[in-house]
């Protein structure tokens, strides 16, 4: 299939208006290496071709290389051309890609968790890498505000903020006039603007869905909860037959246009043939038939946004896709999360804009949140582990639909692809030990681990395809921002702290306390540290907390020093260590992003981590407890226990490549030197 | 009732923002606008608080 590209986008005329400032400036000298005027027309860009495979890992790698079921990477790795790959403190991947696109620490992104806390609002938690901002102003009429911009109105939309900071390698590629394009890249969205025209980007992992959640489905079944159920990540509804037909409601995004914003929604019924085994979804206008099992295909779904009277309504496009799971004698319904439209975005998701479309006019409609496997189905059981697999590989078919687009329209310069599967599909799938899994039996959890193991099979093969296709003209690097491990174990941090007489009162149950019956919160005034996110605790320091009481200076060393003394001697009831490391923030960070960075970040050994109920900081009875998660296996470990991989079609020289490294190496492909901040070294040299 | 002493140039500022917004008075704008801006002021934001915390759990490493 040839792509044409015969429409004048935005991309394209910003290049034609800036060609010639762009050859004027570093563009010049940059591709004067590579390219430049010549006989036959302007010489292209050389080719680097970047495979992310998240959380693939270097142990079951190496396994599967050993046994043949990796022959493609194993060629490589025979040639030298494959390395662990050091990762970030800690190994999360909004810290670890952020690493890779600044070619630089944590401290030069800004990037320390997937939650961060407020400091001045005592430890409230936000998402780190961006931060959405409420509508504000507007002229009210009646239950409507109509957004004017002007004074004295001073409508300000919702909007959505990267909150990644520093200057990430494309800026620099873009500045010399080469050609960069990425597919679902992570800690990158909203996508960063394109100064010069030359950088196209999909934004990955931190998109969120219609509802401005990182994913939620919404679930209907008779059996249901008859007021409608929600949760981080669900939506649970009753649904009630009469004469084989049920009415239901689908909810969408909030309509900011009034005054007290509320959610929209769309009516739907549904149809059920018990005779026959089928049911109808009949929605919007639409018919769509299924048997048990079956999923339906995107549908798109038009959510009005009531405006005043005198205003025509708005509408926000979604996408979802239907998945019958059984229509007696318990009707079950399954919806995906509201995907943006790719075909007309509601928000920003590519840069350029209209890159979105131009994919979506080639190959329709696809998964365009962060996290597209439905991996909170199965942790809620609303799955079974069959379920959960034939929805992780149409993710995974519809990304190597995706990967055949990006290859049929790569041309020249830097082409980025990332693969979700290794990561999301190893949470809930990775089992590989004989001890009990949290919930599978072991012949269940064997199952799951060989398809894991498949999976990594695969891939093999179509990055072997692109060796073959590439690997004359193209660099080629295959790389993981982590490895895996079991997760088996989970350690209450805030309770240890309660425990130890660091977090007062000495009943206190919860850091945020919701009001909920019998709840106590913390008296901050006798607190001197506390956990939030997966790996960081912070210390209540005077000064920078709103409620701070732990002097800077020498109070604050003396308290890191016993806190981390202690917790590296922390057993688990068979005696075996459960951390790893402890990292003092001030001494492993550097760069000016480092405000927000906790002072210790917690490295766990393998098959341990943080609670479930820690992150949000809750307090347990006991301070080590089982996983009893379908969510059975992760990385965020020790840096030292779970390094991601570095695979490459030429030797690597470096002895210990890290992912801050690979900035600066596709950077020297084009003959540019590091970007300012950045730390990483070429891993083609010594 | 306590008055406020306004800036003849932010008053007429305020006088035509009204008239373009249908209030029926300068007083009625004004009264609406500082209502308003205490209303965010005053707003708790425990609700709020709580549904950013419902969307992290969301994130799949927090239940």
């Amino acid at each position: 299939m040839a792509y044409q590209k015969n429409k004048l986008n935005r991309r394209q005329f910003i290049k034609s208006t800036a060609a010639t400032a762009a050859a004027l400036t570093t563009g010049l000298n940059a591709l004067s290496g590579c390219g430049g005027s010549g006989k036959g027309g302007p010489k292209k860009a050389p080719k680097v071709i970047v495979i992310g495979v998240d959380g693939m890992d270097p142990r079951l790698a190496e396994r599967l290389m050993a046994a043949g079921k990796m022959p493609h990477l194993a060629q490589l790795a025979q040639a030298g051309g494959y390395h662990p790959l050091g990762t970030s403190i800690p190994p999360q991947s909004p810290v670890a890609w952020a690493c890779f696109i600044n070619g630089a620490g944590p401290g030069s992104h800004g990037i320390f968790d997937f939650i961060h806390r407020d400091p001045h609002r005592q430890c409230l938690p936000f998402y780190s890498a961006a931060e959405t901002t409420a509508a504000a102003g507007g002229w009210e009429i009646g239950s409507h505000k109509v957004p004017l911009t002007f004074w004295p109105f001073n409508h300000q939309q919702s909007q959505t903020v990267l909150r990644r900071a520093g200057t990430p390698f494309w800026d620099y590629l873009d500045e010399a006039g080469i050609e960069s394009t990425f597919y679902d890249l992570p800690s990158n969205y909203p996508p960063s603007r394109s100064k010069h025209g030359h950088h196209r980007c999909l934004s990955g992992l931190g998109v969120t869905d219609l509802l401005g959640t990182y994913g939620t489905y919404q679930h209907f079944a008779e059996d249901g909860p008859v007021r409608p159920v929600e949760g981080g990540g669900y939506r649970h509804s009753w649904l009630f037959f009469e004469n084989d037909s049920a009415p239901a409601e689908l909810i969408g995004p909030t309509n900011d246009f009034l005054i007290e914003p509320k959610q929209t929604t769309i009516n739907f019924q549904v149809h059920r043939d018990r005779a026959s085994q089928a049911a109808a979804v009949d929605i919007q206008g639409k018919k769509i038939l299924l048997r048990p099992g079956q999923w339906s295909g995107w549908i798109k779904l038009d959510y009005p946004l009531s405006m005043p009277a005198v205003m025509p309504d708005k509408h926000i496009s979604g996408i979802c896709r239907f998945f019958l799971q059984e229509v007696g004698p318990n009707f079950r319904l399954f919806v995906s999360p509201i995907n943006i439209d790719p075909s007309a975005p509601a928000v920003r998701i590519t840069e350029p804009e209209d890159f979105a479309t131009d994919i979506s006019d080639k190959l329709g409609l696809f998964y365009t949140t962060g996290f597209q496997e439905d991996h909170k189905a199965l942790t809620t059981r609303m799955f079974n582990e069959d379920e959960f697999i034939e929805q992780a590989e149409y993710v995974l078919q519809e990304r190597l639909n995706l990967l055949e687009y990006a290859l049929q329209d790569y041309d020249e310069g830097l082409l980025f692809f990332y693969f979700s599967s290794t990561d999301l599909q190893a949470h809930m799938l990775w089992w590989d030990s004989d001890a009990a899994h949290p919930t599978r039996g072991s012949d269940a959890a064997q199952y799951c681990f060989n398809h894991v193991q498949d999976l990594y099979h695969r891939l093999d093969a179509r990055i072997g395809e692109i060796i073959k296709q590439y690997g004359d003209e193209a660099a080629i690097f295959i790389l993981s921002d982590h490895g895996f491990a079991n997760f088996g174990r989970q350690f209450n941090l805030n309770t240890w702290l309660r425990d130890n007489g660091y977090l007062h009162p000495a009943h206190c149950t919860a850091l945020l306390p919701t009001g909920a019956a019998g709840q106590v919160g913390p008296d901050w005034l006798g607190t001197r540290a506390y956990g939030l996110g997966i790996n960081s605790l912070y210390l209540n320091l005077a000064g920078r907390e709103r409620d701070g009481i732990v002097k800077p200076g020498q109070e604050k060393e003396d308290l890191l020093n016993e806190l981390t003394a202690k917790l590296l001697a922390v057993r688990d009831a068979d005696g075996r260590n459960v951390i790893r490391a402890v990292h003092r923030t001030d001494q492993v960070y550097s760069g000016d992003h480092t405000a927000l960075a906790p002072d210790l970040v917690i490295g766990y050994r393998r098959h341990y981590r943080a609670s479930w109920a820690t992150c949000l900081g809750d307090i347990t009875r006991e301070v080590l407890l089982d996983n009893d998660s379908a969510w059975s296996a992760d990385h965020c470990a020790d840096v030292s226990e779970v390094p991601g991989i570095l695979f490459c079609n030429r030797p690597i020289k470096h002895k210990s490549p890290a992912l801050w490294d690979l900035a600066p190496t596709i950077l020297a492909e084009y003959g540019l030197p590091p970007g300012g901040d950045m730390i990483g070294r070429n891993i083609f040299t010594t | 009732m306590p008055k406020l002493k306004l800036d003849a140039h932010l008053y007429d500022r305020a006088k035509k923002a009204a008239e373009i917004a249908g209030y029926s008075s300068v007083d009625e704008f004004i009264i609406h606008v500082i209502e308003k801006e205490l209303a965010q002021l005053e707003a708790p934001e425990g609700e709020a608080d709580e549904k950013v915390q419902e969307r992290l759990r969301g994130l799949g490493y927090i239940e």
